[in-house]
Formats: structure tokens, C-alpha cells, sequence
């Protein structure tokens, strides 16, 4: 089922219906059939989803093991387990010449399923929560809003919710959850085709022309543009996702965790991934760098060489949440470009720290020239990385060849000085106030959105070309 | 004012402009019951394109008991059989439901949907006839940007149809499908307007409207002209660039869509229903000075192997009516060249004996 389907905005609006009318208890209930019905939706056969609904059924007996056996030999076992699992399951390219299981089947979810159990078990592990019961643990898991592309949300934070009395609904809050849902249609629907299809109109001459040697000025330029244009895609397309989800989830009273923050404000290659996908990167922060990190400090090493052991495990981190995006070879490549870009921000930053002391280096941060190039540095690298997400295969083992690395560099290069110029003309723009039209009244207010709803919903079928949610693939 | 009053606030404003936007619909587009179908006409009806009438309205065609006639094709088959005469000779209800510039997939596609929306009883009295020519068989990533086509985008716009890419079918019974047709008027027309009105103006701001720059004559006229034309050397020329241009210079034609043809073809006769391949005439000029042909007809004979054998599968061959004179442009006929197609084909559709319905 397509989360800009007629067909989702039925099951999540008769969920938000129930979910309003039922009590406490039955609540648990309406989002358990409205979860079963959204995933009954993408089995085409009747073993389609049977691994993961055996992931899942593994996870919750994996959890009554953790909260029996703490020990950290036995957290050990389960964690590599699941990865393995899952590793398996998606068949990743490395391990292409093992068995596979004999039948179709979906693997719809399962990266987020995969950090849902891991957190669970190593939390219970910990003893940082109790472990939960198996209708709370099967909602969290498969919960309708978040099972196919997230956001990561820790159960904690969802069980609480479910728990809690029911706020009443508020005409702020109807007002809040409409703009969301709409705002997010309108990106999905109109400015996320005119990427994709700006996109879809230069890839396939600008890889055809590859495929046949075209290294022209006009190549560089056609793929100058299409690295921004597909990142742009990416981010409307998730970022749309998550303010449709985000505005159900209102309408029913949950607050789902934001995944993104003005990305593109982003000032170094860090505060990017603390701007975007923020929970998936709070998941790799909490159950992988700080663990990693700890572990190397509490080694032999000296006190001056930890910015040196982080940069190594942000590289390892950064690597992972690269590798995470895909199963072939390209997003090895791309964990690569990840964990390189991450290692070498940390290590500029102690070297500039240290040759300049840190007074001095503050101050140069706050430098609008230096915010300016950090910040379109750090998007052009992103932009030129995420190439190994769209592009053929063949054309990939060309991009790594010392011509396709100069592209490459050379690409960031000129990204790099139109996104400093882009950057000034953006700070240097003529500010205005959009009039105040009246909509304060709940009557003008509710009007005014009755329009809004029925123009969007206009939009984007007369437009049709919606493209589906990028992330669900990931 | 309570959240419950303001939702119902919002609901009843949005049911107004629903109203009134059914309303204009009555109005902008009067609802027609034409016997005969024809998507020529699509443009005139509320459904806009070609592909959208096949989607939402071809269902029609299995309300008429009796015998019937399907075109299918792409624009030559469109202006090549008019079927209000074809339907006099043949003395049968003839529909004609081409589509703009398909590919051999979309057709195989709208085949398998106009079947299936068939009884069998009925399917077993329908003749289809099926117009061929190399410019269906192009890569479909070079036809659509995103390498969908139309028609499966239209089955998808209103959630309707349920597994559009493999076998496309309603997801409601025919009382329901229909009735909903009817409530999504609406937003039918608001698809026709801006199809016809804003992505017009959308793809001349962004140049792209191909046709019209690289033929001058052909430029959208098909649903405007079809008298004779005796076009220049410049106009060859430039027409000649289009087609290069359109299918690719040195790119050869894309195998799944003769892979398509003979699963096509396959399928009628498992289905037991007629049909009549048509190889449609190209002027000489177009067909001679472009490399696809050779590889066009050695690649469509593979496809139709053994076609001779199956009882319920004709092949029809217009090509020798490649003359410039029955031309208006690159590929579509005139009229009087329309009314010779007919005539030849409806003679040998009359001669032509496929197992009839017990």
C-alpha cells in the first residue's frame, strides 16, 4: 500500500476514528488491526511475509532471552544473530552465493524492524527498560505510521503515549496535524515529481552517454546538476513522508519523533546527520558510536589520541549507515564515502583546533564566509555521494576509475562555489510578510483549510506523478 | 468551537466545493452515451487523453451484447479506421480505441484490461484488431521519462484499478467501479483541464514538446487535419530529424516489446478471442531513409511465429500502400487513404472465418 494512496488514507483516518472513540485498552487494539491490515497490504503471496513476520516472532523471543541472560556474552550473541539475520534475509551482495530461501517474499521494513529489535534487546539487556509485553512490542514494531520507513521512535516514548489518557482534541492541533498532512501531499505530489522528473530526464542521457564514453563539458555540466536535483528528490520525498505521518499520528493524539530539521542549513558534515534522518542517526549515535567509542577509550591509548579514535569510529559509523542504504556493491562504495567524509570533518576540525587553539577556531566558525563554505561543501559532498544510490552498476565501477574520481571532485568543486554563491543570494534576499488573510477565526480557519484540502488533493491528481516513498526501499 | 463541530465545519465546506465542482463538470463536459466508442474523441469528454477513456470508460464496451470490433494501436490506427464506417461495413459495432504514441507494452497492456473486462461469452464474439507499425517498439525508457506509460499511470491515478503492472483489473464490481467513475467527475475534469490547458503551457516553457519542433506538419495535428498534404524536401527532412530524434539514432528496437507482441498474441488465442494483426503502411520516403524497417520486420516475424497455425489470428498487410499521396505527414493517413485501410481490412475480416462462440 502506497502512503499516497486512497486506499492509506482510508485505513489511517477510520485508525484515527477508532483510535479517538475507543478507550485506553481498546486503543491497543485499533492499532494492531489497522498495523495488520497495512501490512496484509504488500503480501502478494501467502509466504510473502512470512520472514518478517519470523523476524519479528525471533525478535520477541530474543527480547525473553535478554531480560533472562544480561550478561554481555549473550547480548553479543543476539545482536550479531539479528544482523546476521537480517543480512541474510536481505541478501546483501556479499553473501550472494549463499542459499536464499526458495519463495518470493518482502523485505518491506525490515531495516527498521532491525533497529526496533536492537534497541529493544540491548535496552532490556541493560536493564534501561523492563521488557514489554507481547501486544505492546507487536504495535511498536509493526505500528502502521512507522513500520515501513520509519521514524525510528524508542519504545519508551511510543509505549507511554499508548498509555496515556487520550488529550482531547484541540482545533490547534486539527489545524497543526491538516497543515502537516497537506503540506507534506503538496511536497510529495508536486515538488517531489518536478525533482523526479527533472531527474528522470537527465539520468538516463547522462548515463547513456557515460555508457558510451561522453566525457564533454556538457556531461560534467548535466551531471553538476543531477547530483543536487536527486538529493533534493530524496529529501522531499522522506521529508513529505514524515509530514504526512507526523500529522496522522496528531490527529490520533501521538507524537512521532521529527527526522528532519532544516537539512540544508546544516554546517559541517556532522550537524548534516544531526539535521537529517535525526533518529536513525540518534539510533547509530546511542547503540553504536558511543558504545564503539567507549570501548576504544577504555583501552591503553592516551588521553590526546581520542578526536583520533572518534574519527575512526565515526568512519566505521558512517560507513554502516551508508552500507544500511542497500544491499550491492554501490552502497559500500557510498558507506565509504560516508565513513571518509565523517573521519576527515573530525580530523580537520582537531587539526584547526589545534593549530589555531580552540578560541580562534570557534571564532572562525561563527565567520559567515566559513559557515557559507562549510555548509556547501558539506551538501555537495552529500550530493555527489548519493550518486552511487541512482547509478547503473557499470557506470559506477567507471566513476572509480581516476577520470570518474576527477568528475567526481571536480563536480563537488563547482557545487561548492554555486552553493557559497547560492548561500549569499538566499542571506541577501528581500525579506515579507505573506499579508494576514484573517483565517483566526475557527470559522475562517476551517474554511480556509476546507479549500486548502480540496485544491492539494486537486493537484495532485490532476498532476499524478507521485513517485512512491524512496526510504521504504532502503 | 469544538474539534468535533470544526471537522464538520471543514467536511461541509469541502462537500460544497465537491458539489459545485460535479456540477461545473455537467456543465464544461454534458455526459454522452455513445454507442461507438472512439478515443479520438477522448479530448471532447471529460476523460481528456486517450489513455484515461481506455481506463475509465472502455468498460462500457462490455454492456453491448453481440459481435464487436477493437482497434488498437497507436495514432496511425487511430485517423486509419474511423469507426462509424467500419462498423457499416463490417455490420457490427466497431470501437476504436487507439492510443497516442504507445508502445507495444501499453497495448498488450490495454488488451489484456478490454479482455478481461470481457465475459467470455462476449470475449469469444470480439474481434481485435491490432495496428502495427516500428514506432511501437522503441525502449520504453526512451518513450516515458520514467519509463511507466500513460496508460498504467492513468489505472493508478484514482486507486481503482488494483495490479496495474501485471494483470490490471477493478478492484470493485462493476456497479461500484462505475458509480465511483461518476463521483470522481471532478477531479476528471480538473485532470482534462490541466492536460489540456497547463501542461500544455508547462512543456512549451520547458521546450519540450518534441513533436512540434522537430515536424511542423505533424505538430498535434492529427485531431485537427487530415487532408492530403504534398510535404517539401524541408519538411521531410525536418520530420525525418523528429523520428531520429524520437526513437533513438542507433539505438535498436527494444526486444521485450516484440517479447510483448507474442505474449499478446499468445494470449488471444488462449483466450479464444479474434484477432487481426494489421501492418500498417509508412510513406516510402519515411520508411526508406530510416535503419529501423529491416530490423522491425525480421524482429516482428520472429514474434509471430507460428501465427498461421493458430485459427483465430490474421494477419493483414497494408504496407504496400506506402505512397506519399495518402499521407498528410510522416506516418498518418488522409482520409480517402482511411477509407482504402477500411475497406481493405473490413474485406478480409468478412473473409476471414476464427472460431465463432458455440
Amino acid at each position: 500500500m502506497r502512503l499516497d494512496s486512497a486506499q492509506f488514507l482510508l485505513l489511517a483516518f477510520t485508525a484515527v476514528l477508532f483510535f479517538r472513540l475507543a478507550g485506553r485498552t481498546g486503543r491497543s487494539a485499533v492499532i494492531a488491526l489497522a498495523s495488520f491490515a497495512f501490512l496484509a497490504s504488500f503480501a502478494r503471496t501467502p509466504l510473502f511475509l512470512v520472514p518478517i513476520v519470523v523476524f519479528v516472532l525471533l525478535g520477541y523471543c530474543a527480547l525473553l532471552l535478554a531480560s533472562r541472560y544480561p550478561q554481555s556474552a549473550v547480548l553479543t550473541m543476539l545482536v550479531a544473530f539479528f544482523v546476521t539475520l537480517f543480512v541474510w534475509i536481505k541478501h546483501y551482495s556479499i553473501i550472494s552465493n549463499l542459499p536464499s530461501l526458495p519463495f518470493a517474499y518482502s523485505t518491506v521494513g525490515l531495516s527498521y524492524l532491525l533497529f526496533r529489535v536492537l534497541h529493544l534487546i540491548v535496552d532490556v539487556s541493560q536493564a534501561v527498560m523492563r521488557r514489554p509485553g507481547f501486544a505492546s512490542y507487536f504495535n511498536y514494531m509493526f505500528f502502521l505510521l512507522s513500520f515501513s520507513s520509519g521514524p525510528i521512535q524508542r519504545y519508551g516514548d511510543f509505549q507511554d503515549q499508548m498509555e496515556q489518557e487520550p488529550v482531547p482534541l484541540a482545533i490547534d492541533d486539527i489545524n497543526t496535524a491538516i497543515d502537516r498532512i497537506l503540506l507534506g501531499y503538496f511536497l510529495l505530489t508536486i515538488v517531489d515529481a518536478c525533482f523526479q522528473w527533472i531527474f528522470a530526464k537527465l539520468s538516463v542521457r547522462f548515463i547513456a552517454g557515460l555508457a558510451m564514453g561522453d566525457l564533454s563539458p556538457r556531461a560534467f555540466t548535466v551531471f553538476s546538476g543531477l547530483a543536487p536535483v536527486y538529493m533534493m528528490h530524496v529529501y522531499v520525498n522522506f521529508a513529505a513522508y514524515m509530514h504526512v505521518i507526523i500529522g496522522i499520528g496528531l490527529m490520533m493524539g501521538l507524537r512521532l519523533p521529527e527526522n528532519f530539521n532544516h537539512p540544508l542549513a546544516a554546517r559541517n558534515f556532522f550537524d548534516f546527520w544531526n539535521r537529517w534522518h535525526i533518529t536513525l542517526s540518534e539510533w547509530f549515535r546511542d547503540y553504536m558510536f558511543n558504545p564503539l567509542l567507549k570501548a576504544l577509550l577504555s583501552g591503553p591509548a592516551p588521553a590526546n589520541m581520542a578526536p583520533y579514535l572518534a574519527s575512526i569510529v565515526f568512519f566505521a559509523t558512517f560507513g554502516v549507515i551508508g552500507l544500511w542504504h542497500g544491499t550491492s556493491f554501490a552502497f559500500v562504495v557510498l558507506g565509504l564515502l560516508f565513513g571518509s567524509g565523517a573521519s576527515i570533518n573530525k580530523l580537520w576540525q582537531t587539526a584547526l583546533a589545534n593549530h589555531m587553539g580552540r578560541p580562534r577556531y570557534k571564532a572562525l566558525q561563527q565567520q559567515r564566509w566559513y559557515i557559507q563554505a562549510a555548509r556547501s561543501l558539506t551538501l555537495s559532498y552529500i550530493a555527489v555521494a548519493l550518486t552511487c544510490v541512482w547509478i547503473t552498476p557499470q557506470t559506477l565501477v567507471w566513476l572509480l576509475t581516476p577520470r570518474g574520481v576527477l568528475l567526481g571532485i571536480g563536480t563537488t568543486a563547482v557545487l561548492t562555489m554555486l552553493g557559497i554563491v547560492s548561500g549569499y543570494l538566499w542571506e541577501a534576499r528581500p525579506h515579507f510578510r505573506l499579508p494576514n488573510i484573517g483565517v483566526r477565526t475557527p470559522i475562517l480557519a476551517g474554511t480556509w483549510r476546507a479549500i486548502l484540502i480540496f485544491t492539494v488533493l486537486s493537484l495532485a491528481l490532476a498532476v499524478n506523478a507521485a513517485s512512491d516513498i524512496i526510504y521504504k526501499d532502503f | 468551537m469544538p474539534a468535533l463541530r470544526y471537522i464538520t465545519l471543514i467536511a461541509g465546506v469541502f462537500f460544497l466545493l465537491y458539489l459545485t465542482t460535479f456540477a461545473i463538470s455537467f456543465w464544461a463536459y454534458p455526459d454522452t452515451n455513445e454507442r461507438i466508442l472512439d478515443t479520438k474523441d477522448a479530448r471532447a469528454t471529460i476523460f481528456g487523453t486517450p489513455p484515461r477513456y481506455v481506463a475509465y470508460k472502455a468498460a462500457a464496451i462490455a454492456s453491448v451484447p453481440g459481435s464487436k470490433y477493437l482497434i488498437i494501436g497507436g495514432s496511425p490506427a487511430l485517423l486509419g479506421f474511423r469507426p462509424h464506417r467500419l462498423s457499416s461495413e463490417l455490420g457490427a459495432p466497431t470501437h476504436n480505441l487507439s492510443l497516442d504514441s504507445p508502445d507495444m507494452s501499453e497495448l498488450a497492456l490495454e488488451i489484456r484490461l478490454l479482455c478481461d473486462s470481457l465475459p467470455p461469452e462476449r470475449l469469444k464474439k470480439t474481434t481485435l484488431i491490432l495496428g502495427l507499425d516500428y514506432l511501437q517498439f522503441l525502449d520504453p525508457h526512451r518513450r516515458w521519462t520514467s519509463g511507466v506509460s500513460e496508460l498504467e499511470n492513468e489505472l493508478g491515478r484514482f486507486g481503482l484499478y488494483s495490479d496495474i503492472e501485471a494483470r490490471p483489473h477493478p478492484r470493485f464490481g462493476r456497479p461500484v467501479h462505475t458509480a465511483l467513475v461518476m463521483l470522481l467527475r471532478p477531479w476528471m475534469m480538473i485532470a482534462a483541464v490541466y492536460d489540456h490547458s497547463i501542461l500544455p503551457i508547462l512543456m512549451s516553457a520547458k521546450n519540450m514538446a518534441r513533436f512540434a519542433i522537430g515536424d511542423p506538419v505533424f505538430s498535434f495535428s492529427i485531431y485537427n487535419s487530415q487532408t492530403a498534404a504534398v510535404l517539401s524536401d524541408a519538411e521531410k527532412k525536418s520530420s525525418l530529424t523528429m523520428w531520429r530524434n524520437f526513437m533513438g539514432d542507433g539505438v535498436p528496437l527494444n526486444p521485450e516489446q516484440f517479447a510483448a507482441l507474442a505474449d499478446t498474441v499468445r494470449y488471444a488465442n488462449l483466450k479464444g478471442i479474434r484477432l487481426a494483426i494489421v501492418d500498417l503502411p509508412i510513406p516510402a520516403w519515411h520508411r526508406d531513409a530510416l535503419p529501423y524497417n529491416a530490423s522491425y520486420e525480421k524482429l516482428k516475424a520472429g514474434a509471430l511465429t507460428g501465427t498461421a497455425s493458430m485459427k483465430n489470428v490474421i494477419q493483414i498487410d497494408l504496407t504496400s500502400m506506402d505512397d506519399e499521396k495518402n499521407f498528410f505527414d510522416s506516418v498518418h493517413p488522409t482520409d480517402m487513404a482511411a477509407q482504402d485501410w477500411e475497406r481493405r481490412v473490413a474485406d478480409k475480416l468478412l473473409e476471414f472465418q476464427g472460431p465463432e462462440a458455440e
